[in-house]
């Protein structure tokens, strides 16, 4: 029965920090101290509290809603980058159509002849 | 102006920036584009017309509507042995047995909120992680933000969610670097700085908020959803151009080998959409390498370009503008009629008669369709007029009828009765006709006259009589002039040209 690592994002890892450095704090305060740091409202924080317990990282005591670190800093993993947010933002309907329809990654050829065009056409000498 | 219609001059005109966006992409400044992109987000958004001459619409003369048109009864008679015809044009008004919301409106309401709501959704989840973004410790970011020249205050953050980076916020604008910037190279950094700058200082994310919005009331049309791409492409587009033009041709290469970098980052997570011929990215760094310096010519074209596209398809037909008066006609002199203060007011007010024009059914069946403006402070819901014809070259005609019940078969003149529904200040719509027989080419009617084609060439309509929705009943006191001076009469061609646009004044109730 291995225990599973728990994959988390850097503004996650905030909320652990001031757990694993306070012990058991109340969220109300996780939330006042990165308020301060980093100019979060605090319903960002709460969300990322929530988005811990998710993962199994935090566990949350009803009364004053004590926040306890479940896991120490050595068995948490950095969390891959999703492309979600990017794809999302970009307002870009290419890749909203992306997600809906056929997908198509950019290939390593494909990659090499964008690679190529830079390389021929004469963007220097070009301009008068 | 309805939804509809917007949306249809809308993709007329989205369809020729297309077309120009596909001859001229690397040889226009890329900004001509958003500038086309912006008048036809307007064309959509907003219900508005500049009439012009060289509107594309003048100049096919409207052939382009599918009209559909419901034949009713025919059983009132007048005493002076004229035809007289009920009609009920279109779709569009309800009527007594039709519910005024349609399912058609209801399906679009559904499309628009879904659209709006996917929307919503996905940004809301952004803000989300935008708001939970990791301050920025980095001497050369701290440097750029001094030395910003804009108004606005910029932030930069970094997230370990994105691997691009991006910019959201309009009021208070946040660059968001990915957590893997090379914070060492400031030559990347600028670059990446300068572009973001770019989007920030055009406003961009308020443009794509535009055009989303757009896209939600334009649902249903796919030319909308083509726009939306291109659209966001461009504003790419534009905005590398400006940066290559800040760091001079040298920096094209670079620029775009550190695109292509970070599009290898993301390979193998990043999706793209390989339809619309190209795909974005390699359109992206060919037009970077492309980039042209702007000279006089370029500007020059640039202008024109927007200019003809605009007059000739974001503008309609001249079917408003240079609009005369028949002083034969026109109802007389105010001060003859009461002098009141409510005659006064009306006396600005007319109904326009703006075109009539032959046009043909898919089969080549010909029709007239004419064309009311209100512009009185009633609506119009029925209307009575007379419609002479007249041959190519100003002969008077019989017109031919092509009800299959015709007791009508042709007379001079015809009188027609039609439910409308013209609000105040509207133009009607194109759409349904009064069939007209050819006997050349519809050989399964009922044989009308000799069963020749038809010949009509012109047609001159005159109201007689207006009835308005508060129940009013308006009678054009120059109708008999009118039909004395045109019924039978032979004609010169200059004037049944240059009939249209006809207006009647509505002096009195």
């Amino acid at each position: 029965m291995g225990k599973e690592t728990v994959k988390l994002f850097d503004s996650e890892l905030k909320v652990m920090d001031i757990l694993w450095k306070e012990g058991d704090v109340k969220a109300k305060h996780v939330a006042d101290v990165l308020t301060k740091a980093f100019g979060w409202n605090k319903n960002t924080t709460y969300t990322l509290i929530k988005r811990c317990i998710k993962k199994g990282a935090i566990e949350r005591s009803e009364p004053d809603f004590i926040c306890h670190a479940l896991i120490p800093k050595e068995e948490v993993q950095e969390a891959e980058t999703n492309e979600l947010i990017n794809k999302i933002y970009d307002g870009s309907a290419d890749k909203l159509f992306a997600a809906l329809l056929s997908r198509k990654k950019l290939s390593a050829e494909e990659i090499e002849k964008l690679k190529k065009i830079v390389a021929e056409l004469p963007g220097e000498r070009q301009g008068y | 102006m309805t939804l509809l219609k917007m949306s249809f001059f809308g993709a007329v005109f989205i369809i020729a920036v297309v077309m120009i966006r596909a001859i001229a992409i690397n040889s226009l400044p890329k900004k001509t584009f958003l500038v086309l992109w912006e008048i036809a987000l307007l064309r959509l958004i907003i219900p508005f017309t500049i009439p012009s001459a060289f509107s594309i619409y003048s100049l096919i003369n409207y052939s382009i509507s599918t009209p559909a048109f419901y034949e009713a009864e025919t059983d009132i008679t007048s005493p002076i042995s004229r035809e007289y015809f009920m009609l009920i044009q279109g779709t569009e008004h309800p009527t007594a047995n039709m519910p005024p919301v349609s399912v058609l409106f209801v399906g679009w309401c559904i499309g628009m909120i879904l659209l709006a709501a996917f929307f919503t959704v996905s940004y809301l989840r952004c803000r989300i992680e935008f708001r939970a973004a990791l301050p920025v410790n980095n001497a050369y970011a701290e440097q750029w933000i001094k030395e910003c020249p804009l108004k606005r205050r910029i932030s930069i953050k970094q997230s370990d969610r994105i691997s691009t980076p991006l910019t959201y916020g309009i009021l208070h604008p946040v660059i968001l670097m990915p957590k893997q910037t090379d914070w060492k190279n400031i030559n990347q950094l600028r670059y990446i700085f300068s572009h973001e700058y770019v989007h920030i200082y055009r406003f961009d994310t308020l443009t794509k908020l535009i055009a989303a919005y757009a896209l939600c009331i334009h649902w249903f049309n796919p030319f909308v959803w083509l726009m939306y791409i291109l659209l966001n492409r461009d504003i790419e587009l534009a905005c590398d151009e400006s940066v290559i033009r800040q760091f001079g041709d040298k920096s094209k290469s670079a620029y775009s080998l550190m695109l292509i970098s970070m599009e290898e980052k993301k390979s193998g997570l990043s999706p793209l959409y390989n339809n619309f011929g190209k795909n974005a990215v390699e359109e992206r760094i060919t037009a970077i390498m492309k980039t042209k310096h702007t000279t006089a010519v370029t500007l020059l074209s640039a202008f024109l370009i927007i200019f003809v596209t605009v007059s000739l398809f974001a503008t309609s037909a001249t079917a408003s503008t240079d609009r005369k008066t028949n002083p034969a006609l026109t109802a007389s002199d105010p001060t003859t009629k009461t002098g009141d203060i409510a005659a006064d007011k009306k006396s600005a007010m007319a109904i326009i008669h703006e075109s009539a024009d032959i046009f043909y059914y898919e089969d080549g069946a010909p029709y007239i369709h004419d064309i009311l403006t209100n512009n009185t402070d009633s609506a119009i819901v029925e209307t009575q007029y007379c419609m002479l014809a007249y041959s190519e070259n100003g002969s008077p005609l019989k017109l031919y009828w092509n009800f299959l019940d015709s007791s009508t078969e042709s007379s001079f003149e015809n009188i027609v009765r039609t439910k409308t529904n013209i609000l105040p200040g509207q133009t009607e719509e194109y759409r349904g006709g009064w069939s007209l027989y050819d006997g050349e080419i519809m050989k399964d009617f009922p044989k009308v006259g000799n069963g020749e084609a038809n010949q009509t060439a012109y047609s001159l309509l005159c109201l007689e009589q207006v009835v308005f929705e508060d129940g009013t009943v308006w009678n054009n006191p120059d109708y008999e002039n009118w039909f004395k001076k045109y019924a039978g009469k032979e004609m010169d061609i200059d004037e049944l040209r240059n009939y249209y646009p006809y207006e009647y004044k509505i002096v009195s109730d």
